[in-house]
């Protein structure tokens, strides 16, 4: 027998897992009478409807058939990616056969852009498959409100929600506070959801990331409230509103932070846990509060894109004394078109070196550099103040892409002096 | 000797020694577990591989250990250990299969992934006759057989 035919059917099946679609695992039963029933048993079901554009019927007809006849008595994973051609009423249906079947991770991702059509997903069809899901990943669809009784997700440990529609915010409380064992959430929050505060109140949650992508109107009625006091990483991506951590939050080791607005922004939780933190925020008064010591921070990176990263660098810095490595960035996706809103920072030269320049700050990278004085002003005290420095890496960039100007930058930086004499300089 | 030196000898099925870390064995989860069941000996047969697949899956395991000993830089080290592993497994069909079949034995699900990834991603944009082809499967099913199989399963096949 040929060499893929010899492959026990838990390595075809893994093989078969792998293939983008069920249209392809389905397929392979031609390929001879020992591939004639394997594909019944693959343990993850991709579906995806703009997917070499099969035609309605005969994908409704498809997604039916194979549906019913799988027979795998665990379903790894579920994938819907509809949108072009299903609409509600299919996806109903297919989360009611779903609802039978040992489902463990499930993901319905709806890919139509206008409101006409919006995918609607009544919550009590999936009410019996609700007790081993593992993994709940929704996109793009509207949650609707029809609770008989209350579902609960006893084993949900994942839970993703992008630009999700949803009846309330009270709704999004509920239905979060009958995830008992989650520990990871995303929330990607859209225009126009019907959510003013997204509220948060998980104590097993490790990993939240919350992001708000539109322009909010920066009115106080909108932000999140967020209670998780075991939280280990937090990502807030966030362009308006509130945000307010209602319980002191100690384990926290990754953070990254870039938000537009900083108001009621006060309780940031207890810092001298983190060991990563990404900072982009537009002020450099009360970020953190005063006195407080990043004993733990091992790896800072700051945005360049706002008005005080300079002395937000500068108070981090001074606040930090066992930090390794200092990355500076302009890292904002959402701006970058447009000139960052004030270019001229002041620079005050610190009255005394950081702790971390004397004992432990190792690598130094800068990317987009532009050579603007604040920034000369700010390599240049990193490069005759930092001790230990291993390595420095700038990545210079310039607008004009103007050779002699970028020349002149490389020069100044490599001959600017280095107090730690086994400093490496790598330009880019 | 600190446990990062310890060298052991892993003897592929024509009886060859090849001497590796220990970090590089433990790749290898079934290697892994016999240390952690206290098999203290040096040298591990591995009967079922033979030299040249297990010279790969050492090359294979010693690049990722390196690679994940080194601190900071992750996006960068991720690519090139990307690279690495698109090169890696670029083989031709037999040796591809001997690689999944290793892999899967000595439980290094990295090289597993990629492997299976690699066959599923030859698959996917074929009709059957060229996946039997690529893979010399032999076509064992009667034409009136195969009839029957695409009648039966009509919905599946519809363009």
């Amino acid at each position: 027998m040929d060499k893929i035919s010899q492959l026990p059917d838990e390595l075809l099946l893994k093989i078969l897992a792998m293939l983008p679609t069920m249209k392809e695992v389905v397929d392979t039963m031609l390929l001879s009478k020992r591939w004639q029933f394997l594909w019944m048993m693959v343990p993850r079901i991709k579906y995806n409807d703009t997917y070499k554009n099969p035609k309605y019927g005969s994908f409704s007809l498809f997604v039916d058939r194979s549906f019913f006849r799988h027979e795998a008595p665990v379903i790894e994973a579920l994938h819907f990616k509809l949108g072009s051609i299903c609409g509600s009423e299919d996806i109903q249906a297919w989360m009611r056969s779903a609802d039978k079947r040992c489902v463990r991770e499930l993901t319905i991702q709806i890919d139509t852009f206008t409101d006409k059509d919006s995918v609607l997903l009544p919550w009590s069809l999936y009410g019996g498959g609700c007790r081993i899901l593992v993994t709940l990943n929704l996109i793009n669809a509207v949650l609707v409100d029809d609770f008989t009784s209350p579902i609960s997700f006893p084993s949900l440990k994942t839970l993703s929600l992008k630009s999700m529609k949803y009846p309330s915010g009270e709704f999004v409380k509920n239905l979060l506070s009958k995830c008992h064992v989650l520990e990871d959430l995303v929330v990607e929050q859209c225009q126009a959801d019907n959510v003013n505060i997204f509220t948060v109140i998980v104590p097993s949650l490790k990993s939240l990331v919350m992001k708000t992508l539109d322009n909010r109107v920066g009115n106080d009625t909108q932000g999140f409230v967020i209670d998780a006091p075991f939280l280990e990483n937090l990502d807030i991506f966030h362009s308006s509103g509130f945000c307010i951590f209602e319980n002191v939050m100690t384990k926290i080791l990754d953070a990254n932070v870039v938000v537009n607005s900083w108001k009621l922004w006060k309780k940031l939780g207890s810092i001298a846990s983190f060991k990563r933190l990404y900072l982009c925020v537009p002020s450099s008064k009360d970020v953190y509060p005063a006195g407080s010591v990043f004993t733990s921070l091992v790896h800072f990176k700051i945005c360049t894109c706002e008005t005080e990263w300079v002395n937000l660098l500068m108070c981090v810095l001074r606040d930090s004394p066992n930090l390794r490595s200092l990355k500076l960035q302009q890292c904002h996706f959402l701006r970058s078109e447009k000139p960052r809103p004030c270019w001229n920072p002041s620079w005050n030269e610190p009255s005394s070196v950081p702790e971390c320049f004397l004992s432990s700050l190792e690598t130094f990278e800068w990317v987009h550099y532009e050579g603007a004085q604040e920034e000369k002003e700010a390599v240049a005290f990193v490069f005759r103040s930092a001790k230990c420095l291993k390595k420095a890496t700038i990545n210079i960039y310039s607008k004009t892409n103007d050779i002699h100007k970028k020349l002149e930058v490389i020069k100044e930086l490599f001959s600017s002096t280095r107090l730690s004499p086994a400093c490496q300089l790598e330009l880019r | 000797m600190s446990e990062s030196n310890k060298k052991i000898s892993l003897i592929s099925s024509e009886g060859e020694a090849f001497e590796v870390s220990e970090a590089v064995a433990r790749e290898f989860e079934i290697v892994a577990h016999m240390l952690e069941d206290g098999c203290s000996g040096s040298s591990i047969p591995i009967t079922t591989v033979d030299s040249n697949i297990l010279g790969k899956v050492i090359e294979y395991c010693t690049k990722h250990v390196e690679v994940g000993n080194v601190e900071g830089n992750s996006e960068k080290a991720e690519k090139d250990l990307e690279e690495f592993d698109k090169r890696f497994i670029a083989v031709e069909m037999n040796t591809l299969f001997s690689l999944i079949l290793a892999a899967n034995y000595l439980n290094v699900k990295g090289l597993l992934n990629i492997g299976c990834q690699k066959v599923a991603d030859t698959i996917k944009d074929m009709k059957p006759e060229e996946v039997r082809s690529i893979f010399n499967i032999e076509n064992d099913y009667t034409p009136a057989e195969e009839e029957v199989v695409r009648k039966e399963n009509e919905w599946a096949f519809q363009p």
